[in-house]
């Protein structure tokens, strides 16, 4: 695997990582425009993902599936993604994914419109309890934060929005210099390269200031919800308190300091598990954001507050005895093996390298810290999981 | 290239390495066909067999194993296709050092030397086993767009094996005992054909791996099929307390399957579909409306997520999607077969995709792998796909209803 990174001429980061044998072709065009934005009408950024696809004389859905091609799109905490996919004419694939992101094209009686789809869209994410744990886990853990902004807002929010709303946002931040394109396949890069400078036509605009970390607290311990369902869903979040050191040292040691604490390797899932406490559906993720962090632990359980406790005493047991260096070295081990693996997807590879963008985080930090990292720097992130600094989420039956 | 044979009458490899792949994917499947007598046994196995065998005794002690294979995954999964039941043990390891050879002796330790006690299986691990899958089948209403879509195939097909829930009953589990269970394992693993497919980064090595699961010859006993069904036509409307009500519908179709992958791409699989264009795109009746054609169920199944009060209109619209079906252009056939082809194409870049495909192959033919299938695709005649949908509507229909919406429809 080969990557090359270098800047369009516009001044969009551009990454094109060579994928030797591969039927597919994916190429991912982003910004750095998500739904935790400081002064905007919540679901504003999601809103606006779902018109820029309107152009004045093309479908886009239609000019791609003419190729073959499948085109998409997200919108996340900091980043709003349009990418295709295909098999071949990747150059006019290419050509339309940066056309149309450049020129979108929208009237009020479309955006009206769009307000019925989007209402589905949410009501949709109402209905399903895991997208409800687990933003509502965001939410508890910061009281400042814009990232406890919803997705997609809410229909009220949704009745705000107007299409001069929507224009506003896209000339401030669809630029070059706030943007991002992964393209990823058995692709020349460089004749990659060359094609995508030669199609850009977005404006260079100009680069967004780096935001500090708002101060923050924890806003609620416990955000507690029903719906019908039929057991009890949890999210246990610790929030990040040190982005004094890298991205890539952050999101290493905290997945190996969590594999640690409760890893399905350990005695302690295996102890829970066996007294019916948790169930396999237990998972684990480092929440890697530029100015938020958290260490989240999800999974199913009658008795989230025994998995809590259990947790803490873990916790507390590696502050006194430490780590042993066999434990420890099966847990980098493993964590580096996870990592190598999603190198056989290009879905995983070109949503990685997306979301690594704009978190000034590249995949040879995150293999250099798992193959440099010391037991002490794993240890030192134990003020990551102290008492007063996490919330927990339950949606129950 | 595939290479297929056998390792003794009834246990087939079909084996296709990829080196472009880092990882290798491994499945031994036990195969049978689903039925109201054993499935509840069939979905309890895999979670009794995860929590130890006689080498690895505890769940933490296989969790490590796998762990210490670079994060390996191991797994027993109950799978249910069409109206087969199969019991995947299956593995994924990054090709390093020994890892694929200890992969295949670990799952080989699971699936055939399991921790026994008194002639069952230990009873902690079957009690524990028994929560685990009550609570999946109660869980199964926690996905109410799936859970509609479960509840709409036992209607459709019931009193048939394709109608029976694949994680079984819960008025079966209490019943069974380790021991009763454990006669089961061992007479499904004695009878049933026994398929293994390997993926990814390999070499012929592997063959010598594999030659454990030499478990005996054995001629397929595919078990009773069910008696002709009594499947349920018209509406079925449940309410229940959620946002957006979820509808799921199903119209049986026999003739040729790739004639009907072909017919299904337009009516509602893309994001060009007519379905989609037409509800979503004009009408903006919903977020998501989709069809499929499941292997092995002779049926298109129609999902969206609708609101009460438009469920005449979405099921009108669709209507005349189909009336109009006949008026399919060559173009819009020729866009659909591209997409079909490029689709199979893509199959190839994923392990578990190549997987599946062959696993579709051995049980219902029509290949194993992607190129078999394209060159069915092209062959197919446009004019038997503007007939496919005539005088023909959703004759089931399953309508999971949002609350507030009880004035309408009913």
């Amino acid at each position: 695997m080969k990557i090359l990174e270098r800047r369009l001429k516009n001044g969009t980061r551009c990454y094109i990582i060579y994928k030797k044998g591969y039927v597919m072709k994916q190429a991912m065009f982003s910004v750095n425009f998500g739904a935790a934005e400081k002064g905007f009408v919540p679901g504003l950024a999601h809103f606006l993902e779902h018109k820029v696809f309107e152009q004045r004389n093309l479908n886009v859905f239609d000019a791609f599936s003419s190729r073959c091609a499948d085109v998409n799109a997200f919108t996340n905490f900091n980043t709003t993604a349009y990418y295709f996919s295909c098999c071949d004419k990747f150059e006019e694939n290419l050509k339309t994914l940066l056309d149309f992101t450049a020129n979108p094209y929208f009237t009020d009686e479309s955006v009206e419109r769009e307000k019925g789809i989007i209402g589905e869209e949410i009501k949709m994410y109402d209905d399903d309890p895991w997208w409800q744990v687990y933003f509502n886990l965001i939410k508890a853990m910061y009281s400042e934060n814009p990232v406890k902004n919803s997705i997609a807002g809410t229909i009220d929010d949704l009745g705000k929005i107007n299409r001069d709303m929507l224009m506003d946002c896209y000339h401030k931040f669809y630029c070059g210099e706030n943007s991002a394109l992964v393209i990823c396949g058995d692709i020349e890069p460089e004749k990659a390269f060359y094609l995508a400078d030669d199609l850009i036509t977005l404006k260079a605009g100009k680069k967004r200031m780096k935001i500090a970390p708002p101060a923050d607290e924890i806003d609620k311990k416990l955000i507690d919800v029903n719906m019908e369902i039929s057991k009890a869903l949890f999210n246990i979040g610790f929030r990040e308190n040190d982005f004094t050191v890298s991205p890539a040292h952050r999101l290493c040691t905290a997945r190996i300091l969590m594999d640690l604490i409760i890893g399905e390797g350990g005695e302690l899932y295996g102890e829970l598990y066996s007294k019916g406490i948790l169930d396999r559906d237990f998972s684990m993720e480092y929440l890697l954001g530029s100015t938020f962090g958290g260490a989240i632990f999800s999974g199913i359980s009658d008795n989230a507050f025994a998995v809590l406790d259990s947790i803490m005493k873990r916790i507390n047991e590696i502050k006194q005895k430490g780590i042993s260096n066999d434990d420890f070295e099966r847990s980098v081990k493993k964590l580096r093996g996870l990592f190598l693996k999603g190198f056989n997807s290009i879905d995983g590879i070109v949503a990685a390298q997306t979301d690594y963008a704009f978190k000034d985080i590249e995949f040879a930090d995150v293999y250099g810290k798992y193959m440099t990292v010391t037991r002490d720097d794993v240890l030192n992130r134990l003020s990551l999981f102290s008492e007063d600094n996490y919330a927990v989420s339950l949606v129950e039956p | 290239m595939l290479e297929i044979y056998e390792i003794n009458e009834g246990i087939r490899a079909y084996l296709l390495p990829a080196d472009k792949f880092s990882v290798c994917c491994m499945s031994v499947l036990i195969k049978r066909r689903l039925s109201r007598d054993e499935v509840t046994m069939n979905a309890l196995i895999p979670a009794v067999l995860r929590q130890g065998c006689e080498k690895y005794t505890g769940i933490t002690d296989i969790n490590r194993a796998a762990d210490e294979l670079d994060g390996g995954k191991v797994d027993i999964i109950n799978m249910k296709k069409g109206g087969i039941q199969l019991m995947d043990f299956y593995f994924e390891v990054l090709d390093n050092g020994d890892n694929i050879k200890r992969a295949v002796d670990l799952t080989g330790e699971i699936m055939l030397r399991p921790l026994s006690e008194n002639g069952g299986f230990k009873s902690e691990y079957v009690e524990r086993a028994k929560t685990e899958l009550k609570a999946a089948i109660k869980a199964m209403k926690d996905d109410k767009r799936e859970y509609a879509k479960n509840r709409l195939i036992s209607e459709m097909f019931s009193g048939e094996s394709i109608g029976i829930y694949g994680d079984g009953y819960l008025e079966d589990i209490d019943r069974i005992t380790p021991r009763k269970l454990f006669e089961h394992y061992r007479r499904i693993i004695g009878e049933s054909e026994i398929y293994i497919i390997a993926v990814g980064s390999f070499d012929s090595k592997i063959k010598e791996y594999i030659r454990q699961f030499d478990i005996g010859g054995r001629k397929d006993s595919p078990g009773k099929e069910s008696a002709a069904g009594s499947g349920k036509t018209g509406r079925i409307i449940e309410d229940m307390d959620v946002t957006q009500g979820k509808l799921c519908a199903g119209m049986r179709m026999d003739g040729d399957y790739f004639t009907l992958v072909c017919a299904n791409e337009i009516l509602g699989r893309s994001a060009n579909s007519r379905l989609f264009t037409n509800i979503r795109e004009k009408e903006g009746l919903c977020y998501y409306i989709t069809t499929s054609v499941p292997r092995g169920m002779g049926a298109v199944i129609l999902q969206a997520g609708i609101s009460g009060k438009n469920l005449d209109k979405v099921m009108n619209l669709t209507a005349k999607e189909l009336s109009e079906f006949r008026k399919v252009s060559d173009d819009e056939i020729k866009t659909a077969k591209d997409n079909i082809i490029k689709n199979y194409e893509l199959t190839g870049d994923r392990p578990q995709s190549i997987m599946n495909l062959c696993l579709d192959g051995i049980l219902w033919g029509g290949g194993y792998e992607s190129g078999e299938l394209v060159g069915s695709i092209k062959a197919v005649n446009n004019e038997d796909i503007r007939k496919t949908f005539a005088d023909r509507g959703f004759e089931t229909i399953y309508f999971l209803r949002e609350a507030g919406n009880t004035d309408e429809n009913s």
